[in-house]
């Protein structure tokens, strides 16, 4: 409402005369809205109308014989009728108009979906090569080139959607991700399975080859465990020949790890001194102005740096950065006994998680909390479930 | 029974659409036009259903409605917004009259 008021426009008056009552109804029954009415005198009125309503005003004034006059006027119409008098407001909304007009003619927004293989900026990187960067003039965009220029780059990509979109240029992709993986399958030379660890065979899946070992079995390092030689036997149980394959299964052995966590009792903790400072500085390609980026002695520093993105692949080698640095105190501190085992305990899971990322399961655990005056201690063996197999190369006879 | 009679005799219809309203549920502001005035505190007035400003000044306000008149005196009288159906009066309102064509 308070946005049409100021694009329509509108003006104060002041209307004298022997019938305002009559100039008022005269208004409300012509739809001519006022507001803030105020009686200044008995022969006098103020109140605020909008632009196109003023406009109307002219056969009531006639009839009712009231004088008007226009107080104050406020909204876009006259702000423009004052500024179009200025020659510099004039050039600005030229200047404005051209600007926009040479904006529109050009791509300030690259967006690529659905590519996993090849990263965005890499994408970006050739599209650049190419000559088809940010800002390029619209006219020259030819996507069927782009598209057919991506797929010979890059053969994974089977299919590019090349389109321009106002100012944006739309890539779609499609990858084929398992072209890859059965190329180097393809490629893979005849091999053994051969132990990397010892331990007993818990589980084992065989997709190639033949098994030297079964469950419960107990491998020792370099067992072969899957041989990629398989022989031809006839009916007389005789070799007719030998063929090669890539062996590939999938053994699961069980074995134990030893464990050993040393915690100091004692430590250091870095404690807030006082209130940090922020300093700005501005960044514009390789040139820094504004702030001091050495470290200091006893405080926290941290950069972050605020880049100006245009459009989300398009930023300007511009970017304004804050470096707060905070001064801290180190304090000795200690662990009581519960805090220490807690501690040891968060590590062990954390060493659990990192052991899960590498496919190896814990099965058991036996340990021991080991307390002393300076430190305190967690040992044991782990008994984990871990995959089992590397490829060895056989070498033909 | 004479008083009754006589009441009949005044305005039958009337009284017969007034009585069809009641018993249909309609409200009398819409089926009488009758006008509402809604105060808030003593600074704030709505009028609903008027018809036309007989006088403005800044101590008394006069709306002519279907019965008659509303007579708004005070202080400061301000007419905020008005247009057919309504209008809003600020200022600090002593008292409101209604004045009917009938008395």
């Amino acid at each position: 409402m308070k946005l049409e008021k100021f694009f329509g426009g509108r003006v104060k008056l002041e209307i004298s005369g022997e019938q305002l009552e009559r100039f008022l109804n005269l208004c409300k029954a012509r739809d001519l809205l006022s507001e803030k009415i105020k009686s200044r005198t008995k022969k006098c009125l103020e109140f605020w109308m909008p632009l196109k309503d003023f406009r109307k005003l002219q056969p009531i004034r006639r009839k009712t014989k009231v004088k008007i006059h226009i107080l104050e006027k406020r909204g876009l119409p006259f702000i423009l009728q004052k500024g179009i008098t200025h020659k510099c407001f004039l050039t600005g909304i030229l200047i404005c108009i051209v600007l926009i007009i040479w904006l529109s003619g050009h791509i300030w927004n690259i967006h690529i979906e659905g590519n996993t293989m090849n990263s965005t900026p890499e994408i970006l990187r050739f599209l650049d090569e190419q000559g088809v960067i940010h800002g390029i003039r619209r006219k020259n965009v030819n996507c069927a080139q782009i598209a057919a220029a991506l797929r010979k780059e890059y053969p994974e990509i089977t299919f590019v959607s090349a389109k321009v979109e106002g100012t944006r240029l739309l890539l779609e992709i499609q990858e084929e991700n398992q072209v890859k993986e059965e190329l180097e399958k393809e490629q893979i030379s005849p091999c053994d399975l051969v132990a990397n660890i010892e331990g007993e065979i818990v589980n084992l899946v065989i997709r190639n080859g033949v098994p030297n070992v079964k469950k419960g079995d107990i491998c020792k390092k370099e067992d072969i465990l899957i041989s990629g030689t398989l022989k031809i036997l006839n009916d007389s149980q005789e070799v007719v020949r030998t063929e090669y394959v890539a062996a590939d299964a999938d053994i699961y052995v069980r074995h134990e790890v030893a464990y050993y966590k040393e915690l100091s009792l004692s430590y250091k903790e870095k404690k807030t001194a006082g209130k940090g400072k922020t300093s700005w500085y501005l960044h514009m390609g390789n040139w820094i102005a504004g702030a001091n980026f050495l470290p200091k002695e006893n405080y926290t520093t941290s950069v972050q740096e605020f880049p100006w993105q245009i459009t989300e692949n398009f930023i300007l080698p511009i970017s304004i950065g804050a470096i707060t640095r905070v001064p801290y105190k180190l304090e000795e501190c200690f662990y009581t006994k519960e805090q220490a085992e807690e501690k040891l305990i968060e590590q062990l899971q954390i060493y659990e998680k990192e052991l899960l990322q590498k496919e190896i399961r814990i099965e058991t655990s036996s340990l021991s909390m080991k307390m002393e005056e300076k430190s305190c201690a967690l040992k044991g063996t782990l008994t984990v479930i871990e995959k089992c197999g590397v490829q060895k190369e056989i070498h033909k006879e | 029974m004479p008083g009754k009679l006589s009441q009949k005799s005044s305005d039958p219809a009337k009284t017969v659409k007034k009585r069809i309203l009641t018993a249909m549920e309609i409200p009398e502001d819409l089926s009488c036009k009758d006008s509402i005035v809604t105060l808030t505190g003593p600074h704030k007035a709505v009028i609903e259903n008027y018809k036309n400003i007989l006088c403005y000044q800044q101590e008394q306000l006069i709306i002519r409605t279907c019965f008659g008149k509303v007579i708004l005196e005070g202080k400061n009288l301000e007419i905020i917004r008005y247009d057919n159906v309504e209008m809003e009066v600020q200022g600090y309102i002593k008292s409101v009259c209604f004045e009917n064509h009938h008395k």
